[in-house]
């Protein structure tokens, strides 16, 4: 039997194959929608195989506003990768979960750190050396100081790691500058968002669940993590060099 | 598609009214069944957590299909379906039209039949290229098979189809 007759045998086989009807487009838009604002708050144990899985320094802030707003807001933060996305508030952020099971590669110091990644690790003169310095997949560094209750990341800008914010309010967001820089300030506690490098979403309560300060230097991300107020916020982010 | 990309859902609903009829026949015959429209939702989920991965300007079809279909082999194999079992003909209300002139009753039954005993990497390339009528491009982007073995793939699923039709027609037809 010669090829062509096959191809249009098989063709028309296809067509009457008994596939159920469809779902109404309109009913699988609001579906999908739903599931992607919602942003289920499962916490994923294997943050850090994420993290290191993470590529470009993307801040998502999800904001429930207009349309209007959120293309502002979208203007305003064409900046470190950082994107707003529209959603629905998350009713009950997780506050304040206590930080364990989460062992980081612990690096002896901030010079141990500056080895492992390959852009510039700084520290805020107004702090000093960090108590505690931990690299994640040489993409992240965290400086965690103790006793002022202060988390300090600082995340290659270059590569694509995305990291999301949720906020339960936009009155919550707030814009600032850190040495000329525009920078975001979110004052209520939130759950962050990390996107893998297969575009999947995980979420994690906020470390701290504290007001956070997020800005760009170069071609880095600082996010600033801590029980401060935001003038203080912004003297350690300035007395970074 | 650039307003997806900025993560716009409303621009993302736009592309999900638009592909979810093809997305749920890809379903349907590649394996989900009646699963076929909870495969569709999640791969929709998916598709736009995944946008990271989409390279601007290639087509958004294939791309969307192949997580489709994976994620119906992800069911398939999760639930020990046979996906095979998919492919079944609208006995009860025939296509009227052409399709019936090139195709008998019988003859469909058997190429069906053929069809479904094939291995799965064959009836997954004649599904893309003959059921949803994809071309080798597309094939290739949805299977993610280079585009040279969706050409011999095909070449080879439509010669077993050949033999095992040639030999149906000397053998009792049996259902299995």
């Amino acid at each position: 039997m010669p090829d062509i007759d096959l191809d249009r045998e098989l063709r028309a086989l296809g067509r009457q194959l008994d596939v159920p009807p469809g779902p109404d487009p309109a009913g699988m838009v609001a579906l999908v929608r739903r599931r992607l604002v919602a942003r289920r708050a499962t916490p994923s144990r294997q943050w850090l195989r994420y993290a290191a899985a993470m590529a470009v320094i993307a801040i998502a802030v999800l904001v429930a506003g207009s349309p209007q707003v959120r293309a502002a807001i979208v203007e305003l933060l064409r900046f470190g990768g950082v994107v707003v996305e529209q959603g629905n508030p998350t009713p009950n952020p997780t506050p304040d979960p206590p930080q364990s099971g989460k062992p980081p590669e612990t690096a002896d110091g901030v010079a141990a750190a500056q080895s492992r990644v390959a852009f510039p690790v700084r520290v805020p003169a107004e702090l000093g050396p960090p108590d505690e310095v931990s690299v994640i997949d040489g993409r992240v560094v965290s400086f965690s100081y103790r006793a002022a209750g202060i988390r300090l990341d600082q995340f290659d800008g270059t590569l694509d790691l995305t990291f999301a914010k949720t906020v339960p309010n936009p009155a919550d967001v707030e814009w600032t500058q850190v040495d000329g820089a525009t920078a975001l300030w979110l004052r209520t506690p939130h759950e962050l968002v990390y996107i893998d490098r297969a575009g999947q979403r995980h979420t994690e309560s906020a470390r701290l669940a504290a007001n956070t300060l997020i800005w760009q230097r170069g071609q880095v991300t600082i996010r600033l993590e801590g029980a401060v107020t935001l003038e203080r916020a912004v003297v350690i982010a300035q007395s970074i060099r | 598609m650039a307003r997806t990309l900025a993560g716009d859902l409303d621009a993302y609903g736009e592309l999900v009214a638009r592909y979810t009829a093809v997305a749920h026949r890809a379903a349907a015959l590649s394996g989900a069944g009646a699963d076929a429209e909870d495969v569709v939702q999640e791969a929709f989920v998916k598709a736009f957590r995944k946008l990271r991965t989409f390279r601007a300007g290639e087509p958004f079809k294939p791309w969307l299909l192949r997580i489709v279909v994976n994620e119906a082999s992800n069911l398939r194999r999760s639930l020990h379906r046979r996906g095979a079992l998919a492919l079944r003909t609208a006995r009860t209300d025939p296509v009227d039209g052409p399709e019936n002139d090139v195709l008998g009753e019988e003859r469909r039954d058997a190429l069906l039949t053929a069809v479904r005993a094939l291995p799965d990497r064959d009836r997954l390339v004649l599904t893309c290229r003959y059921f949803l009528e994809l071309s080798e491009a597309e094939t290739a982007q949805v299977l993610g098979w280079p585009a040279g073995s969706v050409k011999s793939r095909t070449a080879r699923a439509l010669a077993r189809l050949r033999n095992r039709l040639g030999a149906h027609t000397t053998e009792e037809v049996s259902g299995a």
